[in-house]
């Protein structure tokens, strides 16, 4: 039995090796090769979960490019933004989304520290992340984080073997998601549970803190940026959050911009649910956002934000 | 003693570790059988040896077709009455919410040919009642089979068995390669056939024939895939199951089909149902039921769905020309045995049977009969001459290289066994470790295994 064991061990150490050899070596290649360039005349990202996701179709923004996913906590989306704007200089302007559910840490424990949620993104931006990053998901959730192995090694190799490079329209970064057909009315009288409506509140300390990095990123490469939220129905019950919002924008981040939808007026069809618009609505939110950002860029403006905020609402 | 009640009661863990509760559905099972088997022993009276014989089989086929069948049998019996004009209240139909005991399909059948081999005196019955349930519960083969004979089984279990170096190597081996069939063959098939089978009116004639094939190496790699981790696990305890496929792709026609896929359930069926019937003795009618009997019984076995029992018919319908010309054993070595490639005529043999199954296999998955035949009927229409919708270049890259190490190993019992036997162990290992990089590429779907609901 002893030979038994020593010959399976000397396999074991010999597939271990093998087979952190091939992560490595793909992973290398991902690394060198891998282009994260939008097309050039990109100058504004739309970055944030799945509210800006379903509601910003950039192909009805000028120079724009929606780069939102699901479910995605600042901690992902720093480090996504961290690699366009190190590979993308002619980048301008970054929109940001920032919602009730961005400062919930109820919201956040879900998307950053669930074993689904950790296997869902992890593997997308293992590739690009720092050691420290790597450790801080280690720690968080290891056992999600060892399941993520074979997710991470297969979406190397797959990557490799079929000569892709372009590592944003293989869609790893997310994009506008176009929603069809309209649940408002079966999900209306339905008790919402998101941040907006919850009795206790505690602050998402750990996203905020990648927020922080992501106004600090924008800083060093002299990027614009601006807070974006984008449009719920009022089934959903933002205003009862609205004192928490303004002072968390007023005491942390008193100096960013923010571009409110948040009450923009549309119809129940414009809706997918209470807070993801479907692409009736994005139609008409998109070609809002595209004068707005025109208004921006124009030379001739002098202020839109009253107060830091540009509220629209129509 | 302590080598059987140790696996006994991991075999108890394992099983209960899915719902403890039924563990005690397989000890009920167990204690009867054990006590009906030495009843059935002790008395020499036949009318009291028949009894025990008929309570043990009642029981045992009463659990299987309360839990597996009788949802199926108060629907049918309730499209029965409105068929014939009775109304039928759907919300009053007595249909049970109740999970089906993983595995119960198999054991059923491991008790069962217990009692009978005791009955017919082929075998005695045993006191120790250790041996016998782990011969019932033993994990390896307990949710998937292999269904295995206490002729088989028992002897080995009765014996202290030693650490053997050479068949526990060769049970990793063969694990190893159960794993790449389940998780690399199997689960990257079964995405794509259940993307096109749970929409088959998107898709045209080609695409739905590539899914028919794609579920055509799914379950063979699921449930092969599956014994081999089975029998791979066992030979590590010293216990040898029975093989339970032998390369059935390879098949020449129907009948050595049917000799090699599912081994231990085909030979059961023909060892307690076919011969009992008559067998192959008798006139040609005789021999007709009872092929259409033990084909039928088999689709049955598999599930209480009418796609299941078109299976099992359209099987016999296959084999029936073969047994009416007296063809239906004329394959009985390994193709092309000794040689690289098979003869043409082996080939189109061999593509004919493969054809063959793959559209019986529609039905074995199709959620309906109905459904069946509308993508049989796409196949068939002049859409089959479009292009493919979807083509999975490296899931076909990996078929090929699994079926021609398949190709290669058929002369032994498993893909893997010779391969690389006379390669320098270095390279054995390095084409070992291969195979794990495939399979870590591909783990972490958490597939179940297809056969575990049977």
């Amino acid at each position: 039995m002893s030979k038994f064991f020593k010959q399976l061990f000397l396999f074991s150490i010999l597939a271990v090796v093998i087979i952190t050899i091939v992560h490595l070596s793909f992973q290398h290649r991902m690394q060198a090769d891998t282009n994260y360039k939008v097309a050039s005349k990109i100058q504004t990202l739309i970055i944030g979960n799945s509210r800006p996701e379903c509601a910003f179709n950039d192909t009805l923004i000028a120079n724009t490019r929606n780069l939102s996913l699901v479910a995605e906590p600042y901690f992902y989306t720093y480090i996504k933004l961290r690699k366009l704007l190190a590979a993308n200089h002619q980048i301008q302007t970054v929109l940001v989304e920032c919602s009730d559910i961005n400062l919930s840490e109820e919201n956040m424990k879900k998307w950053m520290y669930e074993s689904a949620s950790v296997k869902y993104l992890y593997p997308k931006y293992a590739t690009i992340m720092t050691l420290a990053e790597k450790v801080t998901v280690l720690k968080i959730n290891p056992f999600a984080f060892i399941k993520s192995f074979p997710f991470i090694l297969r979406d190397n190799i797959l990557f490799t073997i079929n000569h892709t490079n372009d590592f944003i329209a293989a869609k790893q970064f997310g994009g506008y998601l176009a929603k069809e057909g309209n649940h408002l009315d079966t999900i209306k009288n339905t008790p919402v549970t998101t941040a907006s409506s919850k009795q206790s509140f505690s602050l998402a300390a750990f996203n905020l803190q990648y927020l922080d990095s992501i106004i600090a990123l924008c800083q060093q490469h002299q990027v614009h940026y601006y807070l974006l939220r984008a449009p719920v129905h009022s089934s959903y019950g933002l205003a009862s959050f609205d004192k928490t919002y303004d002072s968390v924008l007023a005491n942390r981040y008193p100096n960013a911009n923010l571009i409110d939808f948040a009450n923009y007026k549309l119809d129940d069809s414009d809706f997918f649910d209470p807070h993801h618009l479907n692409y009736k609505g994005a139609r008409v939110v998109s070609k809002k956002l595209d004068s707005v950002l025109r208004l921006l860029n124009d030379p001739n403006t002098t202020t839109l934000f009253d107060n830091h905020r540009i509220v629209l609402t129509h | 003693m302590v080598q059987n009640s140790m696996l006994l009661l991991v075999s108890y863990i394992f099983y209960g570790w899915w719902d403890w509760r039924f563990t005690f559905l397989l000890l009920f099972s167990t204690l009867l059988d054990y006590y009906s088997g030495i009843k059935i022993q002790e008395s020499s009276n036949d009318r009291i040896r028949k009894f025990w014989l008929v309570l043990s089989i009642g029981i045992n086929l009463g659990f299987l077709g309360f839990f597996k069948y009788y949802n199926f049998f108060v629907v049918q019996f309730a499209d029965l009455l409105k068929n014939v004009g009775f109304s039928v209240n759907e919300s009053s139909l007595m249909i049970l919410k109740i999970v089906l005991p993983v595995g119960i399909s198999f054991y059923t059948f491991h008790g069962l040919s217990y009692i009978i081999d005791i009955y017919k005196k082929r075998i005695t019955a045993r006191y120790n009642f250790v041996n016998y349930a782990l011969f019932v519960s033993y994990f390896p083969l307990l949710v998937a089979g292999p269904i295995e004979r206490a002729t088989h089984l028992l002897p080995q279990i009765e014996v202290p068995r030693k650490f053997n170096y050479s068949l526990a190597a060769d049970g990793l081996r063969q694990i190893l390669w159960g794993l790449f069939k389940k998780i690399v063959i199997a689960d990257n098939c079964a995405y794509y056939a259940n993307m096109i089978f749970n929409d088959p009116g998107a898709y045209n004639g080609s695409t739905l024939f590539l899914g028919a094939l794609f579920f055509t190496f799914q379950i063979y790699g699921d449930f092969s895939g599956y014994s081999d981790i089975a029998l791979g696990t066992s030979k590590l305890f010293g216990i040898r199951l029975l093989q339970n496929f032998s390369f059935p792709y390879f098949s020449r026609d129907i009948a050595e089909f049917w000799r090699r896929w599912h081994i231990s359930l085909s030979s059961w069926f023909k060892d307690y149902l076919y011969i009992p019937l008559g067998g192959s003795k008798g006139g040609t009618f005789m021999r007709l039921r009872n092929t259409f009997i033990i084909f039928l019984v088999s689709g049955f076995w598999h599930g209480a769905n009418w796609t299941f029992i078109v299976w099992g018919l359209l099987n016999a319908l296959y084999f029936v020309p073969l047994l009416l010309s007296e063809k239906n054993r004329q394959h009985l070595n390994i193709v092309a045995e000794g040689r690289l490639l098979p003869t043409f005529g082996d080939t189109l043999r061999i593509g004919t049977t493969f054809i063959l199954t793959v559209f019986a296999w529609i039905f074995f998955r199709a959620a309906s009969v109905t459904q069946a035949w509308e993508i049989i009927t796409s196949i068939f229409s002049s859409s089959i001459l479009q292009p493919l919708q979807i083509l999975p270049k490296i899931l076909i890259l990996l078929l090929g290289f699994f079926m021609t190490v398949e190709w290669v190993g058929r002369e032994g019992h498993y893909g893997l066994e010779k391969i690389g036997y006379r390669w320098p162990k270095i390279l054995r290992w390095l084409f070992y470790c291969l195979l794990l990089v495939m399979i870590a590429m591909y783990s972490g779907s958490e597939e179940t295994f297809i056969y575990f609901q049977f």
